[in-house]
């Protein structure tokens, strides 16, 4: 199981966190990956210039609710196949 | 220092639009007033009766007016009614401090109910006659156990004709508010006794039904820690000096959260079941009370502070209290739990929030704890600014 951290901090929940993490939610549901990843929210990730800041594995991404399904294709899709 | 808990509700007669019954409340910061008003009559008729009469009430006795001056103005003011030729409507005034001393000025609505561990706390009433009404005074004590509800008619009255022939007669409510397990909120007292009447009255109720049901809860210091501390080296002795401190600890802010995991050297969970579109969830960190995001939920919450002092708003503002996010649960802590506010400002700038745009920047922070703290004060509470 991998997670994926949405920031649910000041400036990332202004720039759109909640619709990332019921994005990236639904996302996983369809492409039956519920087993493989958990989208968790967290505090602060410290990185508040690139927000919304989503860290999968040791890397932090700069993903906005119009950029969530390219990140989801490009980064979670991808490389779970 | 108490939190004066209070809830009221109605069941307006069947057939009508508008309650006949009316409650005003007034937040001071030393004390409570609620005058339960039962206008003459039902509808709108009875609507306006009952309307003005709490709302002169209290109105006047926030201001500070006397008893006397206050009916007179009340008997003065009601409009006369075509087909009865009076104008009249019944009050109870029940004014309570936030130390748990308690007053009560009953005029023609059936006696209030005061109850401490399901036994009946001896009232002596003193008979005054006012512009020719008889009221009862009196005086009496709340602690934490202590059960206060005023009714009008209509709750004692439940049932007539129907499910029970004399009604639901006052020693029978004073049984049944006696059983009532004496943890109960106002909320959920104000809501056991008006289902009862409900039920009574078999859905159709034959007159506006008003419970007004109040307790007191004990308060405590809260510590609210927001914003990392301006020298990054000190983090460490500050935080231990807050953990150290008397009472219970709020943290509010995404990087404070983290500063405050690290040095407890615990795991910092959130909980997404809170989260909203408009407001983050909350965290979670053993032995601390609350933790949330900072600058947004505090906005919120101190929108909520500000309603709850607001006369016209209170009542919307004690709904939203119990909500489940972070900002009505936060307000909750300060408005119901806190006596003494000890707020801890940290001073670092987040480089990211000064930022064109994004519109919260360290002033606005600054500012926006400010009034936090002083609506906090107009609640009554002693607040403490440390900035660290």
């Amino acid at each position: 199981m991998t997670d994926i951290q949405v920031c649910i901090g000041s400036v990332c929940h202004l720039k759109g966190s909640y619709d990332i993490i019921n994005k990236l939610n639904k996302l996983i549901t369809e492409n039956g990956l519920n087993d493989k990843y958990k989208v968790k929210a967290t505090f602060c990730l410290g990185n508040c210039t690139g927000a919304v800041c989503v860290k999968l594995g040791e890397e932090i991404y700069t993903v906005l609710p119009e950029t969530a399904d390219e990140f989801f294709l490009k980064n979670v899709k991808g490389s779970a196949e | 220092m108490y939190f004066i808990d209070t809830s009221f509700d109605s069941l307006t007669k069947h057939g009508e639009e508008l309650c006949g019954d009316h409650v005003e409340q007034a937040r001071l910061r030393d004390s409570c007033i609620l005058v339960l008003s039962d206008g003459l009559g039902s509808g709108v008729k009875a609507n306006i009766l009952a309307t003005l009469t709490s709302k002169i009430a209290v109105t006047m006795l926030k201001e500070g007016s006397t008893l006397e001056e206050t009916i007179d103005t009340v008997v003065h003011t009601l409009p006369v009614c075509n087909e009865r030729h009076l104008a009249y409507s019944t009050f109870t005034i029940i004014k309570i401090y936030n130390d748990g001393r308690g007053y009560a000025a009953e005029f023609d609505n059936p006696f209030i109910f005061l109850i401490r561990n399901g036994e009946n706390v001896p009232i002596e009433r003193q008979k005054r006659i006012l512009n020719g009404k008889t009221i009862y005074e009196c005086s009496f004590t709340m602690d934490k156990d202590t059960l206060l509800v005023a009714v009008s008619d209509g709750v004692v009255h439940a049932g007539v004709g129907r499910s029970l022939d004399l009604g639901w007669q006052w020693e029978n409510v004073d049984e049944y508010i006696k059983s009532i397990d004496t943890s109960f909120s106002a909320l959920d007292i104000t809501g056991n006794v008006l289902e009862q009447c409900r039920r009574l009255y078999e859905d159709e109720a034959g007159d506006d039904t008003t419970v007004l049901s109040v307790k007191i809860k004990e308060q405590e210091t809260i510590n609210l820690f927001t914003g990392p501390p301006k020298n990054p080296a000190k983090d460490y002795d500050v935080i231990k000096e807050i953990l150290n401190a008397e009472g219970k600890i709020v943290v509010c802010g995404g990087t404070t959260a983290n500063i405050v995991a690290r040095s407890l050297g615990a795991e910092l969970d959130v909980d997404v079941s809170t989260m909203t579109q408009e407001l983050p969830p909350i965290g979670k960190i053993p032995g601390i009370e609350l933790v949330t995001e900072g600058v947004i939920t505090i906005n919120k919450a101190l929108d909520i502070m500000r309603e709850y002092i607001d006369p016209g708003k209170n009542a919307a503002a004690l709904k939203k209290l119990q909500d489940k996010n972070s900002a009505s649960m936060l307000a909750a802590i300060i408005i119901e739990r806190c006596e003494r506010l000890n707020l801890w400002i940290g001073q670092a700038v987040n480089p990211a929030h000064q930022n064109p745009q994004y519109p919260m920047d360290f002033h606005f922070k600054m500012q926006q704890l400010e009034e936090f703290a002083s609506v906090a004060r107009q609640m009554g509470k002693e607040v403490n600014i440390v900035y660290i």
